[in-house]
């Protein structure tokens, strides 16, 4: 065949491309414009804490640990029940407040704990903050 | 910005080094590949300083810059490289160009959509999961505990997965002065705009507008990009770097020109030091550049094999001192237990997910028909590294998901990882369908 005659073929694949874009394109615009309007209408804190009220984490538990934990604090989480907490919140506790409240530190037996929903009972505990079953205290030995 | 403006002058600097720039109208097409370059080159570099211990900050990413850009730009003007002349005289708009050019105004509006989407982006949202949990702790950390802290890292999770995305994050926050997860959003935005200026950098004027654009607008409509190219984890960098590789290595098989092998050699390292799967996908791009040179094996082969061994040096500052510091690798927790049962349903799920429009939209039946009609055509060295790459990242993929007992063979669960690491096959099928119709349309090209 001649080169020109390869002109159809490949013509309509790149149609295809271009009309099931087009058919497509519309959706994912308005997905990112209603996502930039959901944004415009936030403020900082709205926008730094979104997660906390998505997975219905308690946002005062959150911003008691980012003011009463010392800088370089190495702490640790323990979850329970606490009333009204969905699992996921639950799951993603922990891994939120590693990112959220570094460089503080995430281990296991630290001298810090953050007690969401977690049973405190016989543990020797200094209470910095609390409300209802959501703590952030410092282990006292 | 002033970090990305920096990374995009010092891969100029380099593109300058190994091929030179020939005039202005050339220095702006191949600049989104000097970005990309610039990204890879850069932060390779930075973390081979934080494997050091050095404390990568805002004077000694500059440093670098300067080190590496200087060094480029002597090597270009020593080896007498093509200096970048005025500003060449407007070409006349040809009339054929124009449903391609209005094609390209339509990429440029969804670049312009994504960006107001990404402006203002919160990075705590439930999608972006990875992003908060893995990508950006590590970021954090790397930011303010002043490098690399093996301490740190032992409480996070997945502790030695490629460190390329938090490295950049990183250097992002130090050029921002503070941790700023909102504004890092704009970062993966231009490292999009960065993959569809490469692509269409690197195939024009070869190939017309009507053939490229047309492939970045129907990557642009998939289901997968909205939920992933903006957001700063690592999926969709990988996908990009692997992409813009795939087509610098694609070119260079077809044309032979070296700086095309070494810039795609350059983009490969950071895929692999991007994500698990970059290497994966490299040793899927190194057999198919094997099979597509196969003709000439003498000249192509020891070059392909020397280049990929550089590329996978590059990302060995990390993979020491992941394991000097004991932290779990990426590819622990695989296994073969599983895989027999699981091979079956793998193959399905990973074909589904390849060619099921609900995914990837027609992307990958698009690149199988542009490669079947070049080799109908006569043309063999681009479809069949084409076709070899897509079997060999194909059945790689599908290792993957049957030995990852963890991992759920349903395409459609959260808990499968191939819907998003397709994306790398996605972005490199775009990038090489308008090379492969354009060499449809002249054999000699193929």
């Amino acid at each position: 065949m001649p080169s020109s005659a390869w002109l159809v073929p490949v013509g309509a694949i790149a149609a295809v491309a271009l009309v099931v874009a087009l058919i497509d394109l519309p959706g994912t615009v308005r997905a990112f414009d209603n996502q930039a309007a959901h944004n415009a209408s936030l403020s900082a804190s709205d926008r730094e804490l979104e997660l906390v009220r998505t997975l219905g984490i308690d946002g005062d538990f959150v911003l008691a640990a980012e003011r009463d934990l010392p800088a370089r604090a190495a702490y640790s989480v323990e979850t329970g029940q606490p009333r009204g907490a969905s699992q996921l919140a639950l799951q993603a506790v922990p891994a939120f407040l590693q990112n959220f409240l570094l460089p503080r530190l995430q281990v296991a037996n630290a001298p810090w704990l953050l007690c969401y929903g977690c049973d405190l009972h016989g543990r020797h505990v200094r209470e910095l903050w609390r409300k209802r079953d959501l703590v952030v205290a410092e282990v006292v030995h | 910005m002033a970090l990305n403006v920096l990374c995009l002058l010092v891969g100029l600097a380099m593109l300058f080094a190994i091929r030179g720039l020939g005039d202005s109208v050339e220095l702006l097409r191949l600049g989104g590949l000097a970005y990309l370059a610039g990204i890879a080159a850069l932060t390779l570099l930075a973390i081979a300083l934080l494997v050091l211990g050095a404390p990568v900050g805002v004077g000694l990413i500059v440093g670098i810059a300067v080190v590496l850009g200087g060094v480029s730009v002597g090597w270009g003007i020593r080896t007498g490289r093509a200096r970048p002349a005025r500003i060449r005289p407007a070409m006349g708009l040809r009339k054929a160009a124009v449903p391609g050019l209005l094609c390209l105004v339509g990429v440029l509006a969804f670049l312009a959509a994504a960006l107001r989407a990404a402006r203002l982006q919160s990075l705590f949202v439930t999608s972006e999961w990875d992003a908060w949990s893995i990508w950006t702790t590590k970021a954090k950390a790397i930011y303010l505990l002043g490098g690399l802290d093996p301490h740190a890292f032992r409480t996070f999770f997945q502790p030695g997965y490629p460190l390329f995305v938090p490295t950049l994050e990183a250097m992002d926050f130090h050029f921002m002065g503070s941790a700023d997860t909102t504004a890092l959003h704009l970062q993966f935005w231009l490292l999009l705009a960065g993959f569809v200026w490469a692509v269409g950098g690197l195939l024009r004027p070869r190939v017309p507008h009507i053939l490229i654009w047309p492939f970045v607008l129907l990557l642009f409509s998939t289901i997968q990009l909205k939920g992933l190219a903006l957001s700063p984890q690592a999926d969709f960098p990988l996908a990009e770097l692997f992409g813009a590789a795939g087509l610098c290595i694609g070119l260079w098989v077809v044309r032979r020109e070296a700086w095309l092998l070494a810039a795609g050699g350059l983009l490969l390292a950071a895929a692999m030091e991007t994500k698990r799967e970059g290497y994966l996908f490299a040793g899927a791009l190194l057999l198919g550049a094997l099979a597509g040179s196969a003709r000439t094996t003498r000249h192509s082969w020891p070059r392909l094999a020397a280049v990929f061994a550089l590329a996978f040096a590059a990302t060995l500052p990390w993979e020491i001192w992941r394991r000097i510091h004991d932290l779990a690798g990426p590819l622990q927790g695989s296994s073969s237990a599983g895989s027999g049962a699981r091979l079956g349903p793998a193959l399905s799920s990973v074909a589904q997910i390849l060619l099921d429009t609900h995914f990837w939209s027609v992307i990958v039946p698009l690149g199988l028909a542009a490669a079947l009609l070049v080799l109908l055509r006569g043309g063999r060295r681009l479809p069949v590294l084409y076709l070899t790459t897509l079997l060999a990242a194909y059945a790689g993929m599908t290792w993957v998901l049957s030995a990852g007992v963890d991992f759920s063979l349903g395409p459609e669960s959260g808990q499968n990882p191939i819907p998003r690491a397709a994306g790398a096959i996605a972005l490199f099928t775009v990038a090489l369908t308008p090379l492969m119709l354009g060499a449809a349309l002249d054999r000699e090209k193929t």
